[in-house]
């Protein structure tokens, strides 16, 4: 089963894309940049697309080894992803009301593919570190 | 399901890593299959079964539990 994974060099280009743009959202969230108009629309649809974009090409591209346990552990990273994501977003709907909750959802967008690049960034860097117990020459 | 590659390595004295470049996957691959932290795939298992010139059977042994 073939499974299409963008070119090594993504990864790069993924974290230069997605981490002004978080950094953009975050602002915009908060309120901390005021803007209005085609410029705060601009900003939103550049915010919500860098991130998505960001995040995709950061934990779908390949790795420099590719085989099929990087592929298990990213497919354990999105089913993970997406059940906390789902728990989140029930808890997010008993407990918050009103506005704010315009405000979560509107986080809610991009936080699946953030949580999927939190968790598949943190499996690999545990899998990178894995060190034998003997070493030879 | 336990694995005796760990044990096959050392009888032909070569490391993780010429395994993992000769089976075509990365050394921590390796690392985790041996320490049964990874179910390698059926074509993965029987190349590294041909790799040792031996039935995939005498490699990777079956538990009770499985």
């Amino acid at each position: 089963m073939k499974i299409f994974l963008f070119p090594h060099c993504f990864r790069q280009i993924g974290w230069i894309v997605l981490l002004p743009t978080l950094l953009l959202g975050i602002l915009l969230l908060c309120g901390t940049l005021s803007v209005s108009g085609i410029l705060e629309t601009f900003l939103n649809d550049t915010a919500i697309i860098g991130i998505a974009l960001g995040s995709i090409f950061v934990s779908c591209s390949r790795e420099r080894i590719e085989d099929e346990m990087t592929s298990a552990i990213r497919l354990k990273a999105l089913l993970t992803s997406l059940y906390t994501y789902v728990v989140f977003l029930i808890i997010w709907t008993l407990a918050v009301n009103g506005i704010a909750y315009i405000y979560i959802m509107a986080a809610s967008l991009v936080m699946l593919p953030l949580m999927f690049v939190v968790r598949f960034r943190y499996e690999m860097h545990k899998y990178n570190k894995e060190k034998s117990d003997e070493e030879q020459d | 399901m336990k694995n005796r590659i760990k044990v096959e390595r050392a009888e032909i004295n070569i490391t993780q890593q010429q395994l993992a470049e000769a089976v075509g996957v990365s050394r921590q691959t390796i690392v985790a299959i041996e320490k049964n932290h990874f179910l390698p795939s059926t074509p993965l298992a029987l190349k590294i079964s041909r790799f040792f010139g031996k039935p995939v059977e005498s490699i990777f042994i079956l538990e009770e539990t499985d």
